[in-house]
C-alpha cells in the first residue's frame, strides 16, 4: 500500500513535469500549426541559465523566475527572426527547429563543458515525508503544486479572458478572426512567448526531478510530443491529461512490469492515435489547409528551360543532344565519385562510404517525404532494420552470404514497412510525423532492450560480405561495393519515380482529393510508396553494416530519424538528386568540421547554422539552385534549336489567324 | 464623388497561378444596400475576400472612405471600418455564442454605436443562446450570429458574402428582413445567388460573370428584363 502511494506521487509529479513542457507545445501547435521542435531544447538551456544565476545570487525563486525569462526571450528571438517567415512551411520549420536545438545544445556544451546542469534544490525541499511506511521527497508535492498552479492560470487565460477567446478564434479560423480586426501575427508571438516562458519557468523545477543534461533538448522533446499527441493539440486540459497518463504508466510500468516499461508510452501513443486520431481532448484540424511546400515546389518547377520548348516533334538530333544534355550531370557524378574512390586515403573513402550510404538512404525517404508529401520522422526504422537483418543473420545463424542477406533485407524491411505503413497511413501531416516517429522510437528501445538478440548497447558484431568466392576486403572495395549498390538503387529510384507511378504520388501531394476524384487509389499508391521506401532504407541499413561491421541501437535513435529528413529539405525533395545533394553536404559537415583546429566538437553548430541560413536564404534547398544553373546552361547549350521551334511556333499562331 | 464610400478600381486577383477577377471595377455609394449577382464560382467571393484582404489584388486599388486598402493586411481592414460576413459563415465552434460577438467589439463608445445590447435587441435569439458554443447553433442562428459579430465591430461597410446559402426559405426570409432593417444604419454589399432575396432589398444590383462586372443596373430594372437575367444569372 505505501509502495503503492509513493509510486502514484512519483507518477502524478513526472506527470506534471510532462505537463509543463507539453502546455506550451500545444498551444504553438493548435494555433500556429508549428511543431516546434525546439522547445525541449529552450527547457534545456533555461535550465542551465536558471542554475547559473542560482550561482550568482544565491535566491532560488528569482533563479526559476529568470529560467522563465531566457525561455521566453529565447521564444521571442525564435518567433519574430525566424519561425514568423515559415508560418505555412511545416518542412521548413522542422529544419529550421531543428537547427535551432543543435545549436542550444552546442552553445550549451560549449559554456559549460558538457557537464549536467545540477539543478539545485532548495533547503525546505529536500524534506522528506514520512507517509506510512514509505518516505516521499517533499519536492515530488511541490512540483504536482507547481504544476497545478501553472495549469490553472492557462487555462484560465485560455478560457476566461479576452485574449484566450482570441487564442481560440486563431485555432478554429485564423482568417475569420484576422477580418475581425484581430492581428493575429500579435496573438502568434503572445502564444508562442508564453510557451517558451513556461518552458523557461518550468525548467527548474522540473529539473528537481531528473536533471537537466544537454541530451535533454532531444530527449524531453520526444515525450512533451507524446503528451500533446495523446492529450490532443490545442487542449490544455487534454495536455494535462495526456502528461498524468504517461507519468502513471512510466512510474508504474517501471515499478511492476520493468522488462516492459520502456515501450509504454511509445503503445499508448500509437494505440491513442490509431483509434482517435485526434487524441483524447483534441478538436479535428483541417491538415490539409494547403501548404506553402507545394507552392514551393511548383514554383521551383517554373522551369527556364525544358524539353517540351524544343518543339513537338524534335529531329533525331535533337533528341540525341537531349539525352546527353539529361545524362551528363549523373555522369559528372558518377565519373567523380569513382576517381575519388581510387584517388583518395583510406580515412577520406570511408567517410565517402558514409555519403553514398546516407545519399540512398535520404533518397528513399524522398519517395514519402518529397513525392507524396508525408513527412516521416521514423525513417531510421527501416535503415536500423536493415542493418540489424544482417547482424542478427550473422551472429545467430552465420548466415552471410551476400544475396541471400540482401533478399533477406528486402523482406524484413517490406514486411516491416507494410505493417507501420497500415497504421500510419490513416494520418496525415504532423501525426503522421509523430506516429512514424514512435514507432522508429519504439525500434530502439526494443534494440536496446532485448538483449539475447540484439545484444543491447553493445550491439552486433558484422563480418566482410561473402559473394560466393574468395576475395580479400579492405575499404576501397566495400566502397565500390557500395557505390555499385547506391547507383543502381539510384537507377531503380529514378525510374520508378519518373513513370506514372511517381507522377500519381505528386499528384497526391498536390491535392489527394482530387486524385480520389479521378479514380485513383490513393492510399494504396502511398502504401506502395512507403514499402518502397522502406525497402531502400534498409538496403541503405545493409550497407551500413557491411562498411562499419557492427550495428548497434543508435541507429534506430531520434536523430538518426531526423538526419535524412534534413537530407531531404535541404537537398530540396521530390527530385532524388536533391536529397543525395543533401546527404553529402551534412555528411561531409560532420566529417570535416571537427577536423578543423578549435573545432572537435562544434560541428552541430556548423550544421544548425546551415540549416538557420538555408532556411533564410534558400526556400526549396540546394535543387531550385542548381536545376536554375543547369536550365541557364540549357538554354545556351540549345540557343539554335530554342530559337528555331520559337520561330516555328509564331509562324503556327499566325496561321491560325 | 463624396458619397462613394467604396471603390473598386481595375483589380486583378488571381489564386496562385488562375486569374480569377479581370480588372473589376465598382462602386459601392453610401447608405446603399448594393448587391453583387453572379453564377457559381464567377468571381463573387473572390471579389469579398479582395476587398476584406484576405486574397489581396495583385494590382488595381481599392479606396475606402479616400484610403487606399488594397495590400493592406486584414486586420487593418478591418479596422478601418469594414465588416465582414464570410461565406459559410465562420463561426468560431469553440467560442460561446457570447465570446464570438465579443471577440471584434470596438468603437462602442459612439452613441449609436452596436453595442452587446443592442445586437441582442436586434437578434434576441442570440441572448437566449448566449452561453451555447458556435457549433450549436441551428443554420439562421449562426448566420444572424455572423451579422451580430460583424456589427460589433461598428463598421461603416458591412460585406455579407451569400448569407441565404444552405438557409430554409422562411429564414432567408428573415435573413432578407434583417438586411433591409440596416439599411438606414450603415452600407451594406452584398453577394447573393439567392436572385429575388437580392432584389428585394437591395437599391442597385452589379452582375459579375468571369471576373468582371457585365451589367448594373436598378434592381427593378432587372426584374423587367428576362433577356439579362436569362444571359448572365440563368434565372
Amino acid at each position: 500500500m505505501g509502495q503503492f502511494l509513493s509510486i502514484l506521487i512519483l507518477g502524478v509529479s513526472s506527470g506534471f513535469v510532462y505537463f509543463l513542457l507539453a502546455s506550451g507545445m500545444t498551444l504553438t501547435m493548435g494555433l500556429l500549426r508549428v511543431v516546434n521542435m525546439s522547445h525541449g531544447a529552450i527547457y534545456m538551456f533555461s535550465g542551465y541559465c536558471g542554475v547559473w544565476f542560482y550561482q550568482l545570487t544565491g535566491s532560488w525563486a528569482l533563479a526559476v523566475l529568470f529560467g522563465g525569462v531566457v525561455g521566453g526571450l529565447l521564444g521571442l528571438i525564435l518567433e519574430t527572426g525566424f519561425l514568423r517567415r515559415l508560418y505555412k512551411t511545416p518542412a521548413n520549420q522542422v529544419l529550421l527547429t531543428i537547427g535551432i536545438i543543435n545549436i542550444l545544445q552546442n552553445v550549451t556544451e560549449w559554456i559549460w563543458d558538457g557537464y549536467g546542469a545540477g539543478i539545485p534544490k532548495p533547503l525546505f525541499l529536500q524534506a522528506t515525508v514520512a507517509i506510512g511506511s514509505v518516505t516521499i521527497p517533499v519536492y515530488r508535492f511541490f512540483i504536482i503544486g507547481f504544476g497545478i498552479v501553472i495549469c490553472a492560470a492557462i487555462w484560465l487565460m485560455q478560457e476566461k479572458t479576452k485574449i484566450g477567446s482570441m487564442v481560440r478564434a486563431g485555432m478554429d479560423n485564423g482568417e475569420i478572426a484576422s477580418t475581425l480586426g484581430i492581428n493575429n501575427r500579435m496573438i502568434f508571438m503572445f502564444v508562442f512567448v508564453l510557451g517558451s516562458f513556461v518552458a523557461g519557468l518550468s525548467s527548474m523545477v522540473g529539473g528537481m526531478q531528473d536533471d537537466i543534461v544537454t541530451m535533454t533538448g532531444w530527449n524531453i522533446l520526444l515525450d512533451s510530443i507524446i503528451v500533446v499527441v495523446v492529450g490532443g493539440t490545442g487542449s490544455i486540459p487534454g495536455a494535462l491529461l495526456g502528461g498524468l497518463l504517461i507519468g502513471l504508466v512510466q512510474a508504474f510500468g517501471n515499478a511492476y512490469i520493468p522488462g516492459l516499461a520502456s515501450y509504454l508510452k511509445y503503445i499508448v501513443l500509437i494505440v491513442v492515435l490509431v483509434i482517435r486520431p485526434e487524441g483524447f481532448m483534441g478538436r479535428k484540424l483541417d491538415v490539409n489547409k494547403a501548404s506553402d511546400d507545394y507552392a514551393n515546389m511548383t514554383a521551383a518547377k517554373a522551369r527556364s528551360f525544358s524539353p517540351l520548348m524544343l518543339g513537338k516533334n524534335p529531329s533525331a538530333a535533337v533528341r540525341a543532344k537531349l539525352r546527353v544534355y539529361n545524362a551528363v550531370p549523373y555522369l559528372f557524378a558518377l565519373v567523380v565519385m569513382v576517381v575519388l574512390g581510387l584517388a583518395v586515403n583510406n580515412s577520406t573513402t570511408r567517410i565517402l562510404c558514409q555519403v553514398l550510404i546516407y545519399a540512398l538512404f535520404a533518397m528513399s525517404l524522398d519517395v514519402v517525404m518529397g513525392y507524396t508529401g508525408n513527412r516521416s520522422f521514423g525513417h531510421a526504422a527501416y535503415f536500423g532494420m536493415g542493418a540489424y537483418t544482417v547482424g542478427i543473420l550473422y551472429q545467430h545463424f552465420g548466415i552471410n552470404n551476400f544475396w541471400l542477406v540482401l533478399v533477406a533485407v528486402i523482406v524484413v524491411c517490406a514486411v516491416l514497412s507494410a505493417l507501420i505503413g497500415y497504421f500510419t497511413l490513416r494520418l496525415s501531416g504532423t501525426n503522421f510525423l509523430l506516429v512514424t516517429m514512435a514507432f522508429g522510437q519504439l525500434l530502439s528501445v526494443i534494440a536496446s532492450n532485448w538483449k539475447t538478440v540484439t545484444k543491447g548497447a553493445d550491439g552486433l558484431q558484422v563480418s566482410n560480405p561473402n559473394f560466393g568466392f574468395e576475395m580479400k576486403w579492405n575499404i576501397t572495395g566495400k566502397y565500390f561495393l557500395v557505390l555499385i549498390i547506391v547507383g543502381l538503387c539510384a537507377f531503380l529510384l529514378y525510374k520508378v519515380m519518373h513513370s506514372s507511378f511517381g507522377h500519381t504520388l505528386e499528384g497526391i501531394r498536390g491535392n489527394e482529393g482530387r486524385m480520389r476524384a479521378l479514380g485513383y487509389n490513393t492510399w494504396q499508391l502511398k502504401y506502395t510508396g512507403i514499402i518502397i521506401a522502406g525497402i531502400f532504407a534498409g538496403i541503405a541499413g545493409l550497407l551500413y553494416a557491411y562498411v562499419y561491421g557492427i550495428v548497434n541501437p543508435e541507429l534506430f535513435n531520434i536523430e538518426s530519424s531526423a538526419l535524412p529528413m534534413l537530407m531531404v529539405i535541404l537537398g530540396g525533395g521530390a527530385t532524388l538528386w536533391g536529397p543525395a545533394l543533401g546527404a553529402a553536404v551534412i555528411m561531409l559537415v560532420k566529417n570535416y568540421v571537427p577536423q578543423i583546429p578549435h573545432m572537435q566538437s562544434r560541428w552541430p553548430l556548423v550544421l544548425g547554422g546551415l540549416y538557420v541560413c538555408c532556411i533564410l536564404f534558400l526556400k526549396g534547398g540546394l535543387a531550385p539552385v542548381l536545376t536554375r544553373f543547369w536550365d541557364w546552361v540549357g538554354t545556351k547549350f540549345f540557343a539554335k534549336e530554342l530559337a528555331s521551334a520559337k520561330s516555328a511556333e509564331t509562324e503556327l499562331v499566325e496561321e491560325g489567324r | 464623388m463624396d458619397n462613394v464610400l467604396l471603390s473598386v478600381d481595375k483589380i486583378n486577383t488571381y489564386y496562385w497561378t488562375s486569374h480569377v477577377l479581370w480588372d473589376l471595377s465598382l462602386e459601392i455609394p453610401r447608405g446603399k444596400i448594393v448587391a453583387l449577382l453572379g453564377r457559381n464560382g464567377m468571381g463573387k467571393t473572390t471579389l469579398m475576400r479582395s476587398i476584406v484582404g484576405l486574397t489581396p489584388p495583385k494590382d488595381g486599388t481599392i479606396t475606402f472612405k479616400g484610403t487606399t486598402i488594397s495590400g493592406l493586411e486584414p486586420h487593418k481592414i478591418s479596422h478601418l471600418g469594414i465588416g465582414y460576413v464570410p461565406q459559410g459563415r465562420g463561426i468560431f465552434p469553440s467560442l460561446s455564442v457570447k465570446e464570438n460577438l465579443l471577440i471584434g467589439a470596438r468603437g462602442q463608445e459612439k452613441p449609436d454605436a452596436w453595442t452587446l445590447d443592442r445586437v441582442y435587441e436586434f437578434f434576441p435569439i442570440l441572448k437566449e443562446r448566449e452561453g451555447l458554443y458556435g457549433n450549436l447553433l441551428s443554420g439562421g442562428e449562426q448566420q444572424m450570429l455572423a451579422v451580430g459579430r460583424a456589427l460589433m465591430t461598428n463598421p461603416d461597410l458591412l460585406i455579407m458574402d451569400e448569407p441565404s446559402e444552405g438557409l430554409a426559405p422562411m429564414v432567408i426570409k428573415q435573413i432578407g428582413d434583417v438586411i433591409s432593417a440596416l439599411k438606414d444604419k450603415l452600407t451594406v454589399f452584398l453577394a447573393e445567388q439567392n436572385f429575388n432575396m437580392a432584389i428585394g432589398c437591395a437599391d442597385y444590383v452589379y452582375i459579375v460573370s468571369k471576373g468582371s462586372i457585365v451589367h448594373e443596373c436598378e434592381p427593378q430594372a432587372l426584374v423587367e428584363d428576362p433577356e439579362i437575367k436569362q444571359k448572365w444569372l440563368g434565372v
